[in-house]
């Protein structure tokens, strides 16, 4: 059995690509950011540009057809999936940073501190992201750059609170009061002995705010808040409601960015229930128990399995 | 050596605020506890669950901070000394052991990494080839061969005596003249814990270090304690030298303590041979109510009037002062004299 109770750094990843869930997520996930980086080379040129009739279906000159403004979207797809996963992606670090220096630093000080930083993210929490949004992203200049500084503002204090609670219950263990007794700084302690005992915490909280950042810059996207000349997802959807593609029956300009959202969604969760399953000894040895009696010809039962003798290991 | 205390301990207290907005109602954990460790000797803390004892062990580790009282560690008053932080100069004398050994060890480090550390920070070793050689050095010490395949493993791979075995070895990684050892065997199989508590004897004949050990086990406490105290309701009731303090039992508390160890053969034997000295009550009259007093609103008598079947018209008025019953024994009890 592999020692993966534990699991830090080379070990968890080469756990991670054991699972077939996380295997799953990994495979959605590197289709998406290849799509990404290659696009341009794939499809050179404006992808604003006029290519064919408007409201084109699906041909082999266009495989997704052609939209509302006679523009190519399987071009827009790809060159769209830069900014949109951009977006998700930078937003998704720097939630994570954001929210890991504030709610460790509130969680290892304890006191005044504590109390400081709590009230803030507190603040953040019940601040209505949405209105807060739509506000900031109508009065700053926009672009990409401005939507992820706006998400992230407004976003990272749930994380925070969830890394501060992480790291109150570790503060208390004794290895980092043994870690003190040895005469270890603050800054070790935190960054040495409690972090890399929250790692798992932190990967998943990654991929959980890589999800939400892409949906929020979709979603402000197609309220119209965003550059609306900059192809990204969000925008594609916006044009497509514009131009009443529901009423026109042209479904493949909505359906490819949709069902490309959701697709990266589904790789993030894969990996988020990958990392929770290489964590969690619980459901770890329900599904070895599961395996071993399937080798064993038992079928899957819920009670305490009773090996046949002579076949234990 | 010079015959001063190595750590002095002056009116120690301890006071946790609780309730709502660190609320203005206290829980006393430990009240004024006065008391000298000697150099190259065991200090046995006894008493119950919450009595004091850890908290006082985490005020002299400088864990936690006291609410009052000195620490003197040869002679200087620490918490004066050195404001907030304890300095690397206090932290290389003393160490601390903590109870659960399954928690005082980060699990994603290896043992080595865990006692690499100390070695680094306290500049006993620098290259590559010290720190292997002190590692080496250190769980051969603590008796865990064969050393280099322990120092590559993971806590979680090691046994409870195991890991306290590196949890000492940590300890003495910093070469300290005071190890506070927090009931370091109580979360171990009872079939290792006599290596443990041998391991700490040697430590303190072969190394000459002090040790605090804190437990509630009476038994563990006489085989490797010079002098003992004994804890109740956050005060040190009674202390002295290991065998007269458990062989006497000045302080109805102790006999109490004493009567209430689960083990037959101990009961008997220390029942043979203290009940014919000065007839210690039998563990039928010894306690009137079980449970101690709250912390919080402490009685401003002795905290064991209530529960104790001498008690006096005196013991609810005021907390007995110690009164000294010669060589070295003393006891906060009435019983032994009067305060005009």
């Amino acid at each position: 059995m592999a020692d993966t109770e534990y699991a830090t750094g080379a070990r968890f990843f080469r756990a991670l690509l054991r699972q077939k869930k996380a295997a799953t997520g990994a495979v959605i996930l590197l289709f998406f950011l290849a799509l990404a980086l290659l696009a341009p080379l794939a499809f050179p040129g404006d992808p604003t540009r006029f290519v064919a009739r408007q409201n084109q279906a699906p041909s082999a000159r266009h495989l997704l057809g052609t939209n509302g403004q006679g523009q190519d979207v399987l071009a827009q797809l790809a060159l769209g999936a830069r900014t949109s996963l951009f977006v998700g992606f930078s937003v998704g670090f720097l939630i994570t940073l954001l929210g890991l220096a504030i709610g460790m630093t509130a969680g290892y000080l304890g006191g005044l501190a504590d109390g400081l930083l709590n009230t803030f993210t507190n603040v953040f929490l019940i601040i209505p992201a949405l209105p807060l949004l739509i506000t900031l992203a109508s009065f700053l200049p926009p672009g990409a750059t401005t939507v992820a500084l706006v998400l992230t503002a407004t976003s990272w204090a749930w994380p925070a609170r969830v890394f501060r609670a992480q790291t109150l219950s570790l503060r208390e263990k004794d290895f980092v009061a043994a870690a003190l007794a040895s005469g270890e700084g603050s800054r070790r302690i935190i960054f040495a002995e409690i972090l890399p005992n929250m790692l798992s915490l932190v990967v998943s909280s990654f991929f959980g705010n890589v999800v939400y950042a892409i949906g929020a810059d979709v979603g402000l996207a197609f309220l119209g808040f965003e550059d609306l000349n900059k192809v990204s997802w969000g925008t594609m959807l916006y044009w497509s409601q514009n131009n009443s593609a529901l009423l026109t029956g042209s479904w493949w300009t909505f359906v490819p960015p949709g069902l490309c959202v959701a697709l990266v969604a589904f790789a993030m969760t894969m990996l988020i229930y990958a990392i929770d399953e290489i964590t969690n000894p619980r459901l770890r040895s329900e599904k070895e128990i599961a395996g071993v009696l399937k080798k064993l010809g038992l079928g899957q039962r819920r009670s305490t399995p009773v090996l046949p003798y002579g076949n234990e290991r | 050596m010079s015959d001063a205390p190595l750590l002095e301990a002056r009116g120690l207290s301890k006071r946790f605020s609780v309730g709502l907005f660190g609320g203005s109602r206290q829980v006393h954990a430990v009240t004024e506890a006065s008391f000298s460790v000697d150099r190259g000797k065991v200090l046995a803390l006894v008493g119950e669950s919450g009595s004091g004892k850890t908290t006082t062990l985490r005020m002299l580790g400088r864990l936690v901070g006291a609410t009052e009282g000195e620490i003197l560690l040869d002679g200087v008053d620490v918490l004066k000394a050195e404001r907030g932080r304890a300095s690397l100069a206090f932290r290389r004398k003393v160490q601390v052991i903590f109870q659960d050994p399954f928690s005082s060890l980060n699990p994603v480090r290896t043992i080595g990494h865990c006692l690499e550390r100390p070695l680094l920070i306290h500049g006993h070793a620098r290259t590559e080839a010290e720190l292997r050689e002190g590692v080496r050095g250190l769980l051969e010490t603590v008796e865990l061969r064969p050393a280099d395949e322990i120092a590559a493993r993971y806590p979680h791979q090691l046994s409870g005596g195991q890991r306290q075995r590196v949890a000492i070895a940590r300890a003495l990684a910093a070469r300290p003249e005071l190890i506070l050892a927090d009931e370091p065997i109580s979360m171990l199989d009872v079939s290792i814990r006599m290596g443990v508590l041998n391991l700490i004897e040697r430590l303190k004949s072969e190394l000459g270090i002090a040790f605090v050990y804190v437990t509630h086990d009476l038994a563990s406490a006489r085989y490797v304690g010079d002098s003992v105290m004994v804890m109740y309701a956050g005060r040190i009731v009674e202390g002295g030298p290991c065998e007269t303090v458990l062989g006497e039992r000045a302080h109805p508390y102790t006999r109490l303590l004493v009567s209430a160890a689960p083990d037959p053969l101990k009961i008997a034997a220390l029942g043979a041979s203290a009940a014919s000295e000065q007839g210690a009550p039998g563990p039928a009259t010894a306690a009137r109510r079980v449970e101690p007093p709250s912390l919080i609103d402490l009685p401003p008598g002795c905290p064991f009037a209530e529960r104790c079947p001498e008690a006096m018209k005196a013991c609810a008025l005021s907390v007995p002062p110690p009164f000294d019953l010669g060589g070295g024994h003393w006891a906060r009890c009435f019983l032994y004299g009067r305060v005009d």
